[in-house]
């Protein structure tokens, strides 16, 4: 699947995507690319459209990652994502800008619980790099412009959905944007792009 | 030269779990903190869960790839560490965690 945001703005992904993740709220769209509804805010949706095997992967393009000053901007991508409900369980690799803790976290959410499996502060995202997600088996990568950034080994998550987060913390809500939104399961074609894909 | 502090390229250690679970603390590896100096250090670790979320075990095995040991830690042989995250997850794939970079 791919998921360019190429239509109307709207406080909604869209019919394809699902949020009513515990109290996060849907991501909106904004000039054809994805952000959150208002400042400091978190969204989280995730696809529905289709349904993918265990080994699956997800990347998207930071197209704006430059949060002002000390603002501090996560994009994130999920899978083996379960629906929405009042809590959230999901395996989640987060970009993060300005973040003092972290450059990149790859988290297990169990009912609202988090762990750290893998986590490194030497990479500074920027506005155009592609986070990219997959798993394979019980090992999940997390790799930037298709160099893997770090790896973990997992089981207790065996299936489920892909999807994205947005986490803008700071004043200026457009400073914060994903796009070209892709994924599937890992046997098809167009794994480890580095650009967006184009239909015809 | 202190040689005795070089190994092989890579090396586990065992170190606490640490966190509460929520975001702002997550559960993860208490990592040393003569690692946490070594820049552009990577930290992957196994930790398995209850149904719950909650750590099964108290302890865990970090992977540090490429590195020197820093006086005052203890490795732990790739095969013992990597029978004991079998042990801990049948279906885990400690490779998974050495492809790190």
């Amino acid at each position: 699947m791919n998921d360019e945001f190429n239509r109307a703005d709207s406080i909604d992904l869209g019919s394809n995507w699902d949020s009513g993740y515990d109290s996060f709220p849907s991501c909106a769209i904004s000039g054809n690319v994805a952000q959150v509804q208002a400042q400091s805010d978190v969204c989280i949706e995730t696809w529905n459209a289709n349904t993918f095997t265990n080994n699956q992967w997800a990347q998207v393009t930071l197209v704006t990652f430059a949060p002002a000053g000390t603002d501090i901007g996560r994009i994130a991508l999920s899978l083996h994502a379960t629906g929405p409900g009042p809590t959230r369980t999901m395996y989640v690799v987060k970009a993060r800008h300005g973040d003092p803790t972290a450059s990149t976290n790859m988290f297990k959410i169990v009912a609202d619980v988090q762990t750290t499996l893998a986590t490194e502060n030497s990479i500074t995202w920027v506005s155009g790099d592609i986070l990219y997600f997959e798993i394979s088996g019980t090992t999940l990568t997390a790799k930037r412009n298709g160099v893997t950034v770090f790896t973990a080994t997992d089981s207790d998550l065996a299936s489920g959905r892909i999807g994205l987060e947005i986490d803008e913390g700071g004043s200026d809500l457009t400073l914060t944007q994903a796009d070209s939104f892709s994924g599937g399961d890992l046997a098809t074609v167009g794994r480890h792009r580095t650009g967006p894909m184009a239909f015809q | 030269m202190k040689l005795k502090y070089f190994l092989p390229l890579l090396f586990y250690i065992s170190v606490p779990i640490i966190g509460s679970g929520t975001e702002l603390d997550p559960y993860r590896a208490d990592v040393p903190a003569l690692l946490l100096k070594i820049p552009g250090l990577v930290v992957n670790a196994q930790i398995p869960s209850n149904p719950d979320g909650t750590p099964k075990f108290s302890d865990t095995y970090i992977w540090i790839p490429d590195r020197l040991l820093p006086p005052g830690l203890t490795a732990i042989p790739n095969t013992t560490a990597r029978a004991a995250i079998k042990a801990r997850d049948p279906k885990a794939d400690p490779d998974g965690m050495e492809k790190t970079k």
